[in-house]
């Protein structure tokens, strides 16, 4: 098929064996001499102002260094999003504040000698507000109801994409052909197994270093640049080893903090937090409120679609707004639909931020719309799969919308091999046999779903790569990647292998260092295959010319070669090939080192040139035990259009836990608030994810068929693997009892009211 | 400033002294639930005593009509013993779903007791069976009925709990463990329940039924509304929805107007009809 000899195959993640055998150091592990550790005093109530705060407990405390508040702390405000000089976006945040919004909200911070003690002092501050406000909770009572946390007031931002014309269609178009859903999705914790944590130290010259387990060290160093005004040249950020992220770790609240503390006090500083911290007070994904309309004709068109949301921003605005306009630009990359319109407002609420988290707002619309599909399948007794095979764009399609070319779109492929394999026409027989009758019912879900692959044409989506040989042959590629745990680094280690016949065993990747690294935008946006893989394939090129070019140079003074003599220079199988000699790439290089005096070095910069989509379609079998509520996923196919798999272990295993995520949106993840807005979950003991013995062995199927400008034709996994996931599990549980529940997650009391 | 103080004596006559000089006294077993608490304990200051030097306490014997479970044996080796199995199988089950399998390692069947977590999953069954345990103090030994202790656990405050004694399931009798949780593993019981039936061999009539339910206050809860319903009848007689009517009831009598009270009160019947079958199969008279 292929002659491809390291793209393509299941080769270990580097590093796997040193996590394996806990050998690996997190930046919760890192300690310097004369270090302190920082705790957050969160505020612990969900809404209400300062009135005062006395630290004069916690300052007496032994080994207590300093307490910080909004009074001895920079009041410039930011927003943890921020990733480019000159991004326009509202700011709200502040380091410390005198105004608490949500529970998690960060009202004062102590400095001590140990992490105990600094959690000891937290407890002796003693903080007077001048009153307990009203939570805001409800969406759609935040939209109308006057009340707002910040100036700008609620809604904060409107918006809305259309295209067509929606209302004459839906004017023209019979009641009985319109299929209207109204769907609630859950604020999500992103339960990286790693709780944010970092480490700033001061250095030498007024500079300031900090290590963190970022998705995006340019942006934290800006951050902290502008919030302290230093130059960016006193200001180092190294990518810590990270234990995950899912988006989580995508915005910067901590370190600007950390790096603040360290320079005031001139001593290092680490801040880790607990799983009570993560929850609360760092980002989640964003809770929405949807209603979608559907015009279908009697054969199953789609004619239009009009959809209504309310994003939860949560206490800051954050990316709220940003997150919106990507579901927007979602609904028309999948089916065929002339007439469309998008429209949204975001709110405030009082409970923890929303941020970017896997999938970035995909999984919450395709939720919407896939499960209203469901709806209009049955209301025309289309089968499911069926009325998604009449409506999905073909390659290259038109995005009506006007979004970047779908490229090489091959999710017709995808559903229908995910029909085969999920054998669901069989499965759908044996449940009409059945019925819907007796304690445990079982039903069988669809979805199909698409994403992104970087910010081509909307934003900054570049990556710079230093990829040098070394004297024997063995290579260092200098990257900005973060490797978050997908096995980023191994698997540009296969690109740049691929094109250099270098085994990746041989390859050095590293990480982002803002220091010694080229720039890059970030890992986000499901860009580091499609985007820095194709950078790393480019510059990985270059060398491979200049090795060539510097050995043609060197051909001429080898022993035995005629001076007028043209030799053919190639490489072929890892070995140069002069003429009819081979050499190993020791030989050759260590003489144009010595010979040439030149180093094989190379420097490149890469701009995407396109942002196709990626394609999943997934199938479920669930069963549902009508007397418990409890849902067990019985089966469950997984089809992606990949492109290419550069590492199919890396894929698979990204889909697995997209897959995980998935599931716990549709059955079980929800941060929960009683009335009074106070969190209910905080813990993994109440904050239930979907684990090890609840998931269903994951059956994956890759379409490969080439995308233009992917590394190898490879497209983005990362984020599509959990998009169709909640939509198709909900389906599939809504198949078995017949009725079409929306509001996420399908929890055991939610079903068991549903049903009585 | 307080401080966390561990004790390992080797002898259980050292625990009991420790347990009656000390104050704020806390005993180590399989610590999987005091774990939970060492940060707030080391800062309150506590005197641990550590039980793993303590030897014969973990033991499993059939003693005529009483199974006998040393305090220290965990809830992985009690899952798989052959003689618990067989005398006693509704705690075996119920062993078996205990935390996770890392909980089961270390956990232990007096640490349940003792701690008396309210959906402590061994609870409803030896309170079904009727169970008794041993506690030793400085004063002297005695026998207790688990439902006893679970009533006046300020009495039994520093003793130590050392074996237990659960009556053994005979051939005419009927033992049950159901679990509902929002998770087939790893979580906490929603709701809990514990049955032992005895019926008459020659006709199958149940004459007896003693079922608790936990997860619905902080003790267990007895059934009485279901016992009475039970008692009496031969399984071919039940009527399934009048035996979940009395399961609801009961529900309902012991949390009226609690956020949860909707949910557990259906959840209790998926409970009643994994009993009813097991009550089938085993005990369907012919």
């Amino acid at each position: 098929m292929s002659d491809l000899k390291y793209v393509g195959k299941s080769i270990p993640f580097k590093y796997a064996d040193q996590k394996i055998a806990g050998d690996l150091k997190y930046v919760s592990d890192l300690s310097m001499p004369g270090m302190l550790h920082l705790k957050l005093l969160t505020a612990g109530i969900p809404r209400g102002k300062v009135k005062e705060i006395d630290t004069t407990r916690a300052e007496a405390l032994d080994g207590v260094k300093k307490v910080y508040t909004f009074k001895n702390t920079p009041r410039r405000p930011f927003n943890g999003y921020y990733w480019y000089r000159d991004q326009e976006m509202i700011k709200d945040e502040v380091l410390l504040t005198d105004y608490v919004r949500h529970v998690g909200d960060r009202v004062a911070a102590v400095a001590a000698e140990s992490s105990e003690t600094a959690e000891r002092a937290c407890e002796l501050i003693e903080v007077e507000y001048e009153k307990q406000e009203k939570p805001i909770l409800d969406l759609e009572e935040a939209l109308v109801g006057g009340d707002a946390l910040h100036e700008k007031g609620n809604p904060f931002a409107e918006r809305e994409f259309a295209y067509g014309d929606v209302d004459g269609l839906f004017a023209k178009t019979p009641s009985e052909l319109i299929f209207s859903d109204k769907m609630e999705t859950p604020k999500v914790h992103h339960a990286a197994m790693e709780n944010h944590a970092c480490l700033a130290y001061p250095e030498p010259q007024g500079k300031l270093t900090v290590i963190s387990p970022c998705q995006l060290i340019f942006s934290v160093r800006l951050i902290i640049s502008t919030l302290l005004d230093l130059p960016l040249n006193r200001v180092r950020v190294i990518k810590g080893n990270m234990g995950g992220s899912f988006g989580a770790k995508q915005e910067t609240f901590l370190e600007p903090l950390a790096a603040f503390v360290a320079r005031d006090l001139n001593r290092p500083v680490k801040i880790f937090f607990n799983r009570r911290e993560s929850i609360l007070a760092t980002r989640t994904r964003s809770k929405i409120l949807g209603k979608v309309k559907t015009a279908v004709s009697p054969e199953g068109k789609i004619l239009g679609r009009d959809i209504d949301v309310i994003v939860d921003a949560g206490g800051y605005t954050s990316n709220g707004d940003i997150v919106s306009a990507a579901m927007a630009k979602k609904i028309s990359r999948l089916y065929r639909i002339e007439h469309q319109r998008y429209h949204s407002y975001s709110v405030h609420t009082t409970t923890p931020p929303g941020g970017p988290c896997r999938g970035y707002g995909s999984p919450q619309i395709h939720a919407l719309t896939e499960v209203n599909l469901d709806r209009a399948a049955a209301a025309l007794g289309i089968d499911r799969v069926e009325l998604r095979l009449k409506n999905l764009l073909h390659p290259h399609e038109k995005d009506l919308l006007g979004g970047p070319d779908i490229g090489n779109a091959r999710i017709i492929e995808a559903l229908e091999k995910g029909r085969e394999e999920f054998n669901w026409t069989r499965k759908k027989k044996a449940n009409q046999k059945s019925g819907r009758s007796g304690r445990y019912r079982r039903g069988i879900g669809v979805a199909c779903a698409t994403h992104v692959n970087g910010y081509y044409n909307v934003y900054p989506d570049f990556s710079g790569i230093n990829i040098r040989f070394y004297e024997d042959g063995s290579i260092l590629l200098n990257t900005s990647i973060h490797d978050l745990g997908t096995g980023a680094r191994t698997i540009m280690a296969q690109i740049a292998g691929e094109v250099l016949e270098v085994d990746p065993e041989q390859i050095t990747v590293l990480e982002g260092d803002t220091d010694r690294s080229p720039y890059d935008v970030g890992c986000h946006a499901s860009r580091g295959t499609y985007v820095i893989g194709k950078a790393v394939q480019q510059a990985a090129v270059k060398l491979r010319e200049l090795l060539l070019e510097e050995t043609k140079k060197l051909a001429k003074n080898l022993p035995g070669v005629k001076p007028e003599e043209k030799l053919e220079v190639v490489i072929e199988e890892g070995r140069i090939r002069i003429g009819s000699d081979h050499y190993s790439y020791q030989e050759i290089i260590s003489r144009i080192q010595l010979e040439n005096q030149q180093e094989l070095n190379v420097n490149y910069s890469y701009h995407s040139q396109a942002n196709p989509a990626s394609y999943g379609a997934h199938f479920v079998q669930a069963e549902v035990d009508t007397f418990t509520g409890l849902v067990e996923v019985k089966d469950y196919v997984a089809v992606h259009d990949v492109g290419q798999a550069i590492n199919p272990l890396a894929v698979k295993t990204q889909i697995d836990g997209g897959v995980q995520m998935g599931i716990g949106m549709a059955l079980m993840e929800e941060i929960d608030f009683d009335q009074k807005g106070y969190p209910l979950n905080t813990n993994f003991h109440d904050y239930h994810l979907i684990n090890a013995p609840a998931m269903p062995e994951i059956r994956v199927f890759l379409i490969e068929d080439k995308e233009p400008h992917g590394p190898y034709g490879a497209k983005s996994i990362g984020e599509i693997s959990t998009v169709p996931v909640a939509a198709a599990v909900v389906n599939a549980v809504n198949d078995a009892l017949g009725k079409f529940l929306t509001t996420l997650p399908l929890t055991p009391p939610r079903i068991i009211d549903a049903l009585y | 400033m307080s401080e966390l103080k561990v004790y390992t004596p080797g002898e259980v006559k050292e625990v009991l002294k420790l347990l009656h000089d000390k104050e704020k006294v806390r005993i180590l077993a399989g610590g999987t639930d005091l774990l939970l608490e060492l940060i707030k304990l080391k800062r309150e200051g506590c005197v641990l005593i550590d039980l793993s030097r303590i030897e014969g306490l973990e033991y499993i014997e059939k003693k005529d009509e009483e199974l006998e479970i040393g305090s220290l044996v965990t809830f992985t080796d009690i899952h798989d013993n052959p003689v618990i199995n067989k005398y006693a199988p509704a705690l075996a089950a119920a062993s078996g779903q205990v935390g996770s399998v890392q909980i089961r390692n270390r956990a232990t069947i007096g640490g349940n007791i003792a701690h008396a977590s309210p959906a402590a999953d061994s609870l409803p069954v030896l309170l079904a069976a009727g169970a008794r345990i041993k506690v030793l103090n400085a004063a002297g030994a005695e026998t207790v009925l688990v439902e006893e202790f679970l009533h006046n656990k300020d009495k039994y405050r520093n003793h130590l709990i050392t074996a237990i004694l659960i009556p053994v399931k005979g051939d005419n009798m009927i033992d049950f463990f159901g679990k509902v949780a929002y998770r087939r593993d790893v979580a906490t019981a929603r709701i809990n329940m514990g049955v032992r039936t005895v019926y008459q061999p020659e006709n199958g009539k149940i004459i007896k039924a003693s079922i608790f339910l936990g997860a619905l206050s902080k003790t267990g809860v007895r059934a009485d509304l279901v016992e009475e319903y039970l008692t009496g009848k031969r399984v071919d007689e039940l009527e399934r929805e009048r035996f979940f009517a009395a399961l609801r009831e009961t529900v309902d009598k012991s949390i009226p107007g609690r956020y949860s009270q909707p949910y557990k009160r259906r959840a209790i019947c998926g409970l009643g009809d994994d009993f009813l079958q097991e009550l089938q199969r085993e005990g369907s008279y012919e």
